[in-house]
């Protein structure tokens, strides 16, 4: 059983003061289903059945005029500022629901308002936030004609047509708007899904470019990073060559300035030959025209003998008178007397310059200083200076000499240069340092192309993780979509298959319960549902009968099997409250509906004439009535009433 | 219904459960006025999608 109602509080709403009236849900005995409450005409039924509606939904179901007049009005004329409230606790399962609502009258001069206060539900002892959305959630405001009505209004249900909200409230009670709402949420999800796919497909298409691109790249570098190495390699090679070439310009450059010297030196040595030559020529030529040049000098030296004889002579001559003088003297010149020895040493002196005296006078002085004379002559003769000559000569021999000592050594020191490589070293140098060069830059490119590729490899390969990531998400996403798309599928043929088994269901205990309940069941022979809810009457001859030409007890009898088949039909079955249904029915729709609620698959409270419910009838329902409730004036008054 | 359900959920390749689940929580949901219930299925069906493909 589903939603039922354990306890009802009324405080100071309309002609009660402080009444609680209890269902006692205890004995959980299914079979008895039926609460009676009787009350006459004017005791307070229908006030029951408002207080239930007010409580529940507010204005929405008693307008702001009805609540004003809903206080009590004895309590009024004491508290012009009354507060009215009512209170229903609900059993579902295991869960217990208490709602309240309260109201002020707020009385400024004549005029009167209301505050009516918002709904509080407690579940199980706590507060709910959302106190409308439960309300909605254990009895639907649309639905509830569904649940609270009276028997006139019930008729309605038997109508051709059915208005989009009795619709609605219809589906609302087979649980058909949540399954449309995930109908139309799982379509939404699907799209997202979809439209999240179909961007991870597109990652993946770009996936494929990035690896693409990073395996082309990868290949470049391979390519660089060889390339990059042979150069290197080439480096070595032409920095070897280079030094190699370097040191050895470098060799040559030291001996080249040698060469330079020996090609100099060999230069003034040709012409120091050339000059000897010369002055050999010039002393052979010299010495072949000029014999008496040849003897100028030896005229000279005789010359100058000769002079050198006279000069001696002179001195010979004045020394022995000198001397003669000393040994012919007493004393000394110095004054001293000159002794034996100095006389005998004066002596010895005296006697060698006499012999040499007498030598030189052999020539005579007049030939010898003839001779003197002529060789004087002679030796003024203008001579072809060959000593100059010679000494020119020598000096060129010398000079060849020291050249060619110095030519020899620098050609030892040069042996086996070769001067054209002395020539080309440098050009070579030059060379090696140019191709060196090139392979430098060639490896600076090589590398700075490889710093790239590794620059863009990176780059790849961190949004190739990236997609691959997306690329995982795909088949994630796939299979998302596909849950997605089944959930959909199977939620629309859900609906289709909820709406045809809830018709069926409804139109098999519809026409179960107004097989019972109809007073012709042998004309009748079932109720047919057509589309949006409507309903048709099914003759035993098979013709369908529309529902406005049915007598008024046909019509309720119809409508009570309607709602009595939509509660079966319902997988949360609710409470149903009827007001004064059957009094005005004839005695066999009368007799079939009472007799039918213990069907209903719901608790069932009758607010109830003696009309209603004739004694044989009550007796009959008895087994399956859980309670029964009396509605009694108090005091006499007809503002005052209490359920006892 | 809950055969129904089983027999919907084989026929279409999606786990029962998530059906049940996604039932019951628009049928809690029903009422509210912005139910935000599109991302709350697209969780579940990613957290079915994880057990389905775990």
């Amino acid at each position: 059983m589903g939603l039922q109602l354990e306890k009802m509080t009324l405080h100071n709403w309309k002609c009660y003061q402080d009444q609680t009236i209890e269902f006692d849900l205890s004995f959980q005995d299914e079979t008895k289903n039926v609460w009676i409450i009787f009350g006459q005409n004017g005791f307070g039924k229908t006030s029951i059945l408002e207080a239930l509606q007010w409580c529940l939904y507010g204005t929405g179901a008693v307008n702001k005029e009805a609540l004003r007049k809903a206080f009590n009005d004895v309590a009024v004329s004491d508290n012009p500022t009354l507060e009215m409230s009512v209170q229903l606790t609900f059993k579902r399962g295991e869960d217990s629901f208490l709602v309240s609502r309260s109201a002020q009258r707020k009385p400024r001069g004549k005029l009167v308002t209301v505050d009516d206060r918002e709904a509080t539900v407690y579940r199980n002892g706590r507060e709910c936030q959302d106190p409308r959305e439960w309300i909605e959630v254990l009895l639907p405001k649309m639905s509830r004609e569904f649940f609270f009505f009276d028997g006139v209004d019930i008729q309605r249900y038997a109508q051709q047509t059915h208005t989009v909200e009795t619709k609605n409230a219809i589906e609302r009670i087979l649980g058909i708007p949540e399954l449309k709402n995930l109908r139309d949420d799982t379509e939404r999800a699907l799209k997202d899904l979809q439209k999240q796919l179909s961007d991870a497909e597109q990652t993946n298409e770009e996936l494929q470019r990035v690896v693409t691109e990073l395996e082309t790249v990868e290949v470049g570098t391979e390519t660089q990073r060889e390339q990059l190495g042979r150069a290197k390699e080439n480096l070595r090679s032409a920095q070897t060559i280079y030094e190699d070439t370097k040191q050895r310009a470098e060799q040559l450059e030291g001996l080249r300035e040698k060469l330079d010297e020996l090609r100099r030196l060999e230069g003034d040595r040709d012409r120091l030959r050339e000059r000897l030559d010369r002055a050999e020529q010039q002393v052979e030529e010299t010495l072949r025209k000029a014999p008496i040049p040849l003897l100028l000098g030896f005229v000279k030296e005789v010359a100058n003998e000769l002079q050198g004889q006279t000069v001696t002579t002179a001195k010979l001559f004045g020394s022995v008178q000198q001397l003669q003088k000393l040994l012919n003297s007493d004393r000394c010149v110095c004054g001293r007397c000159l002794d034996e020895e100095a006389k005998r040493y004066i002596q010895q002196d005296l006697e060698q310059l006499q012999r040499v005296k007498e030598n030189s006078s052999r020539y005579g002085a007049l030939e010898q200083d003839e001779l003197r004379d002529r060789l004087s002559a002679l030796s003024r003769y203008d001579q072809w200076n060959l000593e100059e000559k010679l000494l020119d000569r020598d000096q060129h021999r010398d000079d060849l000499d020291e050249i060619e000592q110095r030519i020899s050594r620098l050609k030892r020191e040069t042996h086996g240069i070769n001067e054209e490589e002395a020539r080309d070293i440098w050009r070579k140098v030059a060379e090696a340092e140019r191709q060196r060069d090139d392979y430098q830059n060639k490896i600076g490119q090589f590398q700075r192309a490889i710093d790239q590729s590794l620059q863009r490899e990176d780059e790849l390969r961190r949004k190739m993780e990236t997609l691959a990531g997306k690329h995982k998400e795909t088949a994630t996403l796939a299979y998302q979509v596909r849950l997605a798309r089944g959930l959909l599928e199977a939620t629309k043929e859900l609906i289709d298959w909820r709406i045809e088994d809830a018709k069926a269901t409804i139109e098999e205990k519809t026409s179960e319960v107004h097989r019972r309940v109809t007073n012709k069941p042998d004309e009748y022979n079932g109720v047919v549902l057509k589309e949006n809810y409507t309903l048709g009457v099914r003759t035993v001859t098979g013709e369908v009968l529309n529902p406005e030409t049915l007598s008024a007890g046909e019509k309720e009898a119809l409508a009570f099997a309607f709602i009595t088949g939509l509660n079966l039909a319902s997988e949360t079955s609710a409470l149903l409250v009827m007001d004064t249904p059957f009094g005005h029915l004839d005695k066999t729709h009368q007799r079939n509906l009472v007799k039918a609620l213990p069907d209903i698959d719901s608790q069932v409270i009758v607010l109830a004439t003696d009309r209603d419910f004739p004694d044989p009838l009550l007796n009959e329902l008895m087994p399956n009535v859980a309670g029964v409730r009396h509605i009694e004036r108090v005091g006499g008054s007809e503002r005052l009433s209490e359920v006892t | 219904m809950e055969q129904q359900l089983q027999v919907l959920a084989q026929k279409h390749g999606i786990p029962v459960a998530l059906l049940q689940e996604a039932i019951k929580e628009e049928r809690e949901r029903i009422v509210r006025q912005n139910r935000r219930m599109t991302p709350r299925l697209k969780e579940m069906i990613a957290q079915y999608a994880d057990v389905s493909q775990g």
